[in-house]
């Protein structure tokens, strides 16, 4: 890696600018303090750091961001059943301090972390040193949003339970099914889906067909209107379709594979018009691309008064800024392998050309197809795989996809579908996957995939024994949504029921988060309408007919105000199909499946959205 | 793009002047079957791992060459090979590159990309070698079109189910 990670630069950003200040300038006052399992009183420290703080990566010790170090003395079986809770608070509910806290130094993982947002009083996370063990850990408190009138008070102390982030008030979501009219979105297997925050479209792609959705809320429930948006482009052929909408400039992407080159169109209006690109960035035969994009990763001040090298390769690797067409603000990223490796191509001008493709990890590293890129608020890049040396893995870039680390998912088991990736506003990473047993799971990072917390089967309220499928999207940073397909029926359920005939019922679920992970409210999004009835085969083009109508993946995303869009495809339609899956006795194998493709948008009609800044203003159908 | 003088002389081409076997590495060639792959590098590599149909395997004493990658088509015949250099080995020379001024390159200093592509027998095959001006990371050869049959299938099937 060119750069190193973010608690390193903190480090970094420590000892250099020890040499201009003192170091007690940097800390929380006191700056550390020692707790004992037998620990009564609390241990108290304030701060008053000032500023405007997107996460950890921008925000400079001392003087927007505060340390204590916390010393958890005695050994981990003296905290068996025991938790240090740690709380930051402040009196004004539009200030914001976040808290991360970090093991051994500030360098250190992140173990625990808390970024609940505005409104609120407090932010509070806890550590189990009978798991993660005893010694040093690093409080970083990092102002959010807060003035110089502003400060906050710390507190660490033992507790037999964990500290509960505050949550805001929860309104469990509801969702609707959109179906396009008959003749339109039939032929849709893996569809992908973008959100035009700028028009409110909701764009979607599946095979060979491009649709725009667009909602008149002037009625309760919204009427849906759907509209082919077919390019010649990339409406000719089909080997993998994609969609990506920037929601920040409206630009929607398709890309479909084409022999051994990649063909991509744009739209600057939601469909109307289509624009040529080069189409990837990768020289010779393609498989299984992706296509996303985000901010640019930018060189802070201090990263450039401490190793100008990094920065002039990020500002190398910016946006354009002499093109022709405009300046295009964000980076668009091309991913896909070949011969064993797999490449990621950035584009500087927007999608229009882009470069000759990076390695990201060869077959050694982790298994040939990956999930979907998607891109942090800070310009870092992800990649999900759902088989890295043992278990799920994250593919990570901080120099605008120039060099890649590969971050396993620890507690994770590679499973079948690829993972999803969601990025919160602050940087918080949710991963979604399939696990080996099937059971969809959730885990979170607050460093990049260094390390992980929060290990979640979100099935379990339903009993789901199988998963496929798995997306994720996020919006503040303690909040996301992780849509998947699931079956209460055990067995081989994503095989290719050779060795057995798999029975079951598929319904779309969502689960949704507003307290970074900790906690998931499952709700299934497509109830009395089963997705698919029997097998669901992830075993590519081995499958035998019949069970691979739903092709590989589905998708999910969310409008401006924080509803959740996700898209699939759904194979049980005609009024015979939903009958026999709504019967508990009947079997519900692939010769009671239809084996459609009819792509089908679940749209939230109500409940809290991803969003915080809304919850005064409630979703409506 | 043109080569530059700078490349002209950059130690991995050494290997690629002359004849050559263009349809080998390490050797294994295109179309062989999954079992011959196995007998030959059973001999010198051990067998890490497989993911769809890609067959990595790490050379037990090879001063040189790390692994090879072989991916395998449908009916178990190779589509591409690939080759990855030890980092503190010698310089890989990617013999399927063939004949230097038939050489194409792309990218930029320290992520160049080279390639030749060549027919034989109604058949295209593409060479590809990655690395800097001084080393390269890895060496592939593939029929053109044999890493997208599994697609080519897909789609078929993508529209055989919609019917």
């Amino acid at each position: 890696m060119m750069f190193q990670r973010e608690g390193v630069s903190h480090g970094l950003a420590v000892v250099a600018l020890s040499l201009f200040f003192p170091l007690a300038g940097f800390a929380a006052t006191p700056a550390s303090g020692s707790i004992q399992a037998t620990s009564t009183a609390p241990i108290t420290w304030s701060g008053s750091p000032v500023g405007t703080n997107n996460g950890e990566s921008t925000c400079v010790d001392g003087t927007t961001c505060d340390v204590f170090t916390l010393t958890i003395a005695g050994s981990p079986n003296d905290y068996i059943n025991k938790f240090v809770n740690v709380s930051v608070s402040w009196a004004v509910a539009v200030d914001e301090y976040d808290l991360y806290i970090h093991q051994g130094s500030i360098t250190g993982p992140v173990i625990a972390s808390s970024t609940v947002g505005t409104p609120g009083t407090s932010n509070a996370a806890s550590v189990s040193p009978n798991v993660t063990g005893t010694g040093v850990y690093v409080m970083h408190i990092v102002a959010s949003s807060a003035t110089a009138a502003s400060s906050y008070q710390g507190s660490a102390v033992v507790g037999t339970s964990p500290a509960n982030p505050p949550q805001a008030t929860f309104r469990a979501p509801s969702y609707q099914n959109l179906k396009p009219p008959t003749g339109v979105g039939e032929n849709s297997g893996e569809p992908s889906i973008g959100a035009n925050w700028n028009t409110g479209s909701i764009m979607s792609t599946a095979v060979l067909d491009t649709l725009q959705l667009t909602l008149d809320t002037s009625t309760s429930p919204a009427t849906p209107t759907w509209t082919v948006r077919d390019n010649t482009i990339t409406s000719t052929t089909s080997l993998d379709p994609i969609l990506y909408t920037d929601h920040v400039t409206g630009r929607t992407f398709v890309s479909q594979l084409a022999g051994t080159t990649s063909l991509m169109a744009y739209t600057d209006n939601d469909g109307i018009t289509w624009n040529p690109t080069q189409g990837g960035g990768i020289a010779s035969g393609v498989d299984h691309q992706t296509v996303g994009g985000g901010p640019f990763r930018e060189c802070t001040a201090l990263q450039a008064q401490l190793n100008p090298e990094p920065c002039a390769i990020l500002t190398a690797r910016g946006p354009i800024t002499n093109n022709p067409l405009g300046v295009y603000p964000n980076a668009v990223y091309y991913a896909s392998q070949d011969i064993g490796l797999a490449q990621m191509a950035l584009s500087q001008d927007g999608g229009i050309t882009f470069e000759v493709a990076h390695p990201m990890y060869t077959l050694e590293q982790c298994g040939g197809l990956h999930g979907h890129v998607k891109v942090g608020a800070d310009g870092t890049v992800f990649v999900p795989n759902k088989s890295c040396s043992g278990s799920q893995g994250l593919v990570v870039s901080q120099d605008n996809g120039l060099t890649f680390t590969v971050q396993a998912v620890t507690g994770s088991t590679p499973g079948s579908s690829d993972p999803s990736v969601g990025v919160g506003a602050k940087g918080r990473v949710y991963f979604g996957y399939t696990d080996g047993s099937g059971h969809p799971k959730i885990e979170v990072s607050d460093d990049n995939g260094v390390s992980w917390h929060y290990n979640q089967d979100v099935g379990v309220p339903f009993g789901i024994q199988n998963s496929a499928f798995p997306e994720v999207v996020a919006g503040d940073n303690d909040r996301a949504a992780f849509f998947f397909l699931g079956t209460p029926q055990s067995g081989p359920a994503t095989g290719d029921d050779t060795t057995g005939i798999f029975s079951g019922v598929w319904h779309g679920y969502i689960a949704t988060t507003i307290n970074g992970g900790k906690n998931w409210k499952t709700v299934d999004a497509s109830p009395n309408d089963p997705v698919q009835l029997g097998v669901v085969c992830t075993f590519g083009t081995t499958c035998p007919a019949g069970t691979r109508n739903l092709l590989d993946f589905n998708d999910i995303t969310t409008d401006k105000y924080g509803r959740v869009y996700a898209v699939y495809t759904d194979g049980c339609v005609s009024a015979d199909c939903i009958t026999t899956g709504n019967s508990s006795t009947a079997p519900h194998t692939k010769a009671q499946n239809d084996g459609a493709t009819k792509q089908t948008v679940i749209r939230q009609a109500t409940g809290t959205s991803l969003f915080s800044r809304y919850d005064s203003t409630p979703l409506k159908p | 793009m043109q080569l530059s003088a700078a490349i002209l002389t950059m130690g991995m081409l050494a290997g690629i002047q002359g004849d050559r076997d263009a349809t080998q590495l390490q050797g294994i060639r295109l179309e062989m079957t999954k079992d011959q792959v196995h007998k030959v590098l059973g001999q010198v590599a051990d067998y890490k791992l497989q993911d769809e149909n890609q067959e990595v395997w790490v050379f037990r004493s090879d001063p040189n060459i790390r692994s090879i990658i072989v991916g395998f088509a449908p009916d178990n015949r190779v589509r591409y090979i690939t080759e990855i250099a030890k980092p503190d080995g010698r310089p890989l020379s990617c013999r399927p590159l063939g004949n230097i001024k038939n050489v194409q390159v792309a990218g930029t200093a320290g992520n160049y990309v080279f390639t030749h592509s060549w027919k034989e027998h109604h058949e295209e095959f593409v060479a590809t070698a990655r690395g800097t001006t001084k080393r390269l990371a890895s060496c592939s050869v593939k029929k053109a079109g044999a890493g997208i049959e599994n697609e080519e299938e897909e789609e078929r099937q993508r529209h055989g189910v919609a019917k």
